[in-house]
Order: C-alpha cells, then structure tokens, then sequence
C-alpha cells in the first residue's frame, strides 16, 4: 500500500493562516469527567473563527465559527452556503440519497418545507400531548418505586422513540428494534456498525414506503408518497432521505437534552425544588437549559468564497456551526455561564435561517411533558452518589449514562 | 413610514413610526414588541412571528404565499381576522394605522 506522507493528509489550505489553525475539544471520540459545557468560555476568549483538523466528523477539516451572530449569518446565506453532505450517510452504503429537508438547498428545500411544515404546527403538536404525556408516565411508573433509574437507558432514549413510531404509523412493538438501530447509527463510532444500521434502517422504511403506496394512511410516511412537491411526487431516493431525517431528526436531540436537563436539576436542587413547586415555570425553564446545554452541531459548505468576520472561506470549505458555542456566546447572552430560569433567551438550539428545526413545537411539548411529569411523580432527585458522569464531547454533547436517586 | 399599533392579548397596546422597507417583525422586535419570537429569523420557516389582522386590511397587507401558509393554516382566527407571519409583510406607506393584534401564543 502505498504510504501518503503525513504533511501531504495533514495539509492545511493556503489560504487558512497558520495562526487561526487552532486545537479544539468537541470531536468524535472525545468523552470528558468534567462539565461537558465547561470547555465553552475558554473558547469564546480565542479567534471569532479558526481552522480544526479533523472537526467535521472526525474526517476531515473545518472552520469553527464560535459567534452566534456569524452563525445566523452563515445559516441564512444560501447564496455562499450549502447545506449539503452535512451527514454522510448514504455514502456509507454505497448510495447517493440525502437526508432531506436537512440536505436540501432553495429551491427543492423551501418546496420541501411547504410540504412538511402542515404536519409539525403548534396544533397538530398539541394533538399528539395526551399520548406524549402517557408515554412518561409509563417509563417514570416503572422507576418510581425503586428509589433509582438510568435515565436514560430507562427513560431519555426510548421515550422520543415511541411518539416517532406514533407519527411515522409504525407499531409501537418496533421500539425496542429501533433503539437499537439507532444505536447502532448514532452512539457508536463504530463504522462497520453504522453501514450494518444504515442498511437495516434504510431497508426497513423502503419496506414501508411499499407498503404505504398500496395502502395510504395518516402517517408521515403516507404523507411522503402522496406529497406533491412543485407538481411531482417525491422518487423513491427522496422518500427514503425524507424518512431517515424524519427518523434521526428527534431522536437523540431530544433524549440528550433530556439528559442535560436532568442532570443540571440533579445537581441544582434549588433549581429543581422552584420548578417542582412551579410547574408554571418550566417552560422558561426549558429554554434557558436548551441555551445552555445547547447539544448539537451542524454545518455548511462554501460554495462561494465568501469572509466571516474577516476571514475568508473559499469554496469547499466546511463550516461547523455549533449551537453549544452559540448558546455562550457572551455577545449574545451576558454572563452566559450562569444558568437564569426566567432568562427567557433568544433560542439558538434549534439553529435558525430557513433550516431551523421542523420539529421546534414537538420538541418543546417533549421536554416540557417529560419535565412536568418526572417532577410531579418524583421527590428530589440527585446523582447515583459516588458517580463521576462522563460525557461525550461530539457528535453531541450527552453524558453516557445518567444515575438518578431519590428518597422512596 | 408608516404608524403602526400592536396590541397584546390583554389589551395593552404600543403604536411606533415605522420606516418603510422594514418587515414588520424587524419593526415589532426593534421597538420591543412583546412575543414576536422569530426564531428563524424571518425565513418563513417557524412560525413565531405570528400576527393577526383585521379583514379590511386584507389588500394592504396582503395574503401568504404557499410557504407561509404552511406554517399557519391550521391556526384559528377570530372571525373577521385572518393571520400573517409578520417577517413576510414590508411596510410601506400603505400600512399606515394598521392595528396588529399578536397572538396568545407562538408556539
């Protein structure tokens, strides 16, 4: 096999200056017993954008924006910005289709958009909170007598899960099998495991389209196949990139901000006993925790050369955008370290520009929900004691796993 | 320019100048206007800068266009009223006493 100097792989674009070539934590493979959130502030003090090898997901080179107004710049500039091959999963297997609407530029996306945004409104959301609220209780009634829980194995992973099946029209009996999968494709930067997964799911909703085209209900998948974008219907590679985002878009960002919260509640019993004795307050709550412990990362690529706070990106350049950095961002929020409940920020978790989260009204009934409940049916609860919580620092920021305990 | 009135769901109301070019959600956010959230930043992509109009205005302020429709079809107006993402409407000197009325909810 022929060997590739090192210098030749490592090389860095000419027109990246040395000097904004910068180390950087949140990495695939990284994990921390620190604050995840922690190595934020330090960051904020260094270059408004720099140059991480290997930052986009672990494969190749990027520019980091750190500020949140150069990140609403980026996310609404589709002149300059693409918003494709920002999760490369099709090519994992071999195949070409794109996560859509996430992979989407104008015009196919805003033609995307129109097609889906009917089905996440504030009321149909509303319509699904019964069920939301259901699916809570019966993960916190299996825990809350035995004075502990693994929050997330036993609540944060499944719980997204079941309203995803609810919505998709798949059997509620699929969860576990699903868990799985999505374990397979997201918690483990295994890439043999990813392709199996990839393959299994993508087989799995193929399967699904099928049989929806001979039998329509009212399900997203359905909706898909029936869907007419500017006078067609979706082909069988657009339905398959629609479904998988639809699958992967509220999944883990939802159990890790569950995760995140909690933990945060665990270890601010302040926090937690004002929110069980106001429940009034825990929608502001919520948002003040998506800001700080904002999880998730996406990206563009530069399609023409373009400058953020002056530093030039040429085309073909990747740009990650990070909403974690955004939500410390000290130009945007001051004193962005302190944890504020009636803060009532700007939101940046969801990411903004014509990209921002379909799922932003699910979502927040989501967590809300779960917040509710948890702290209705549960007395104060703190960490496992003796239990040092690890984190991973990227794709997205969760810890590995969450021991709660309480007084029964 | 153009005289604009926004009134909250519990009746108090604030009237400003606006210059004309503007979005009306650049206009409610810049003067402090209560609940216009605009999260997306006025692409027409979530639906939180909802405002709701009386039907007279209708011609001067103009209907949605698919994109916009898609977001708020399915909320419910008063009778009389009808609804618009107020990053989607320009002010120009034809808004001139419009009374906005925002909504009881974005989300």
């Amino acid at each position: 096999m022929e060997r590739i100097a090192e210098s030749v792989i490592r090389s860095i674009p000419s027109h990246v200056p040395s000097e904004l070539v910068r180390p950087f934590p949140y990495l695939i493979g990284q994990k921390t017993k620190a604050q995840p959130h922690s190595f934020i502030a330090a960051i904020h003090e260094g270059p408004a954008v720099f140059w991480v090898e290997k930052a986009f997901h672990g494969v190749s080179d990027a520019w980091v924006l750190r500020r949140g107004e150069d990140m609403r710049k980026v996310y609404a500039d589709t002149e300059h910005f693409s918003a494709r091959g920002i999760a490369p999963l099709s090519s994992l297997i071999g195949e070409t289709w794109q996560l859509l609407p996430a992979e989407a530029d104008p015009p196919l996306h805003s033609l995307l958009r129109v097609a889906m945004n009917p089905l996440f409104t504030p009321k149909r959301m509303t319509a699904l909170e019964e069920q939301i609220r259901r699916y809570a209780r019966e993960y916190i009634d299996s825990f809350r007598n035995r004075g502990a829980c693994e929050f997330l194995g036993e609540f944060a992973f499944e719980f997204p899960i079941r309203i995803f099946l609810e919505m998709m029209g798949m059997p509620q009996d699929h969860a576990a099998e699903f868990l799985a999968w999505e374990h397979e494709l997201l918690h483990e930067a295994n890439l043999e495991k990813m392709k199996k997964a990839t393959r299994t799911v993508v087989a799995y909703l193929r399967e699904q389209i099928e049989d929806r085209r001979a039998n329509p209900r009212d399900d997203l998948i359905s909706f898909g196949v029936q869907a007419e974008i500017d006078g067609r219907r979706l082909n069988d590679e657009e339905l398959v990139g629609l479904c998988f985002n639809l699958f992967i878009g509220g999944l883990d960002t939802v159990s890790t901000a569950l995760a995140l919260h909690f933990r945060h509640l665990a270890e601010r019993h302040d926090h937690q006993r004002l929110l069980r004795e106001n429940p009034d307050k825990i929608p502001a709550a919520i948002e003040e925790f998506m800001r700080a412990y904002a999880a998730v990362q996406t990206s563009r690529i530069c399609i023409k050369e373009t400058s953020v706070s002056g530093v030039t990106i040429k085309p073909g350049d990747r740009v990650l955008l990070s909403t974690y950095l955004a939500g410390r961002d000290p130009e945007t929020y001051p004193n962005p370290e302190e944890v504020i409940l009636d803060r009532n920020p700007r939101q940046c978790a969801f990411g903004y520009g014509p990209h921002l989260c379909v799922g932003i009204h699910l979502a927040r009934r989501e967590l809300r929900i779960a917040m509710e409940e948890f702290l209705a049916a549960i007395p104060e609860f703190s960490i496992a004691p003796g239990v040092e919580i690890t984190s991973y620092l990227a794709s997205i920021i969760r810890p590995v796993e969450l021991p709660l305990v309480w007084q029964i | 320019m153009a005289r604009i009135t926004w009134v909250q769901p519990e009746g108090n109301a604030q009237t400003h100048d606006v210059v004309s070019g503007v979005s009306l959600m650049q206009a409610a956010r810049v003067n402090g206007v209560a609940d216009i959230v605009a999260e997306c930043g006025g692409s027409s992509a979530c639906g939180t800068c909802k405002v709701i109009v009386s039907d007279d205005w209708s011609t001067r302020v103009g209907v949605p266009g698919p994109l916009e429709r898609s977001l708020i079809a399915d909320y419910d107006v008063a009778e009389g009223h009808f609804l618009r993402l107020s990053c989607q409407i320009t002010v120009t000197e034809l808004l001139d006493g419009l009374v906005i009325l925002v909504p009881p909810s974005q989300t």
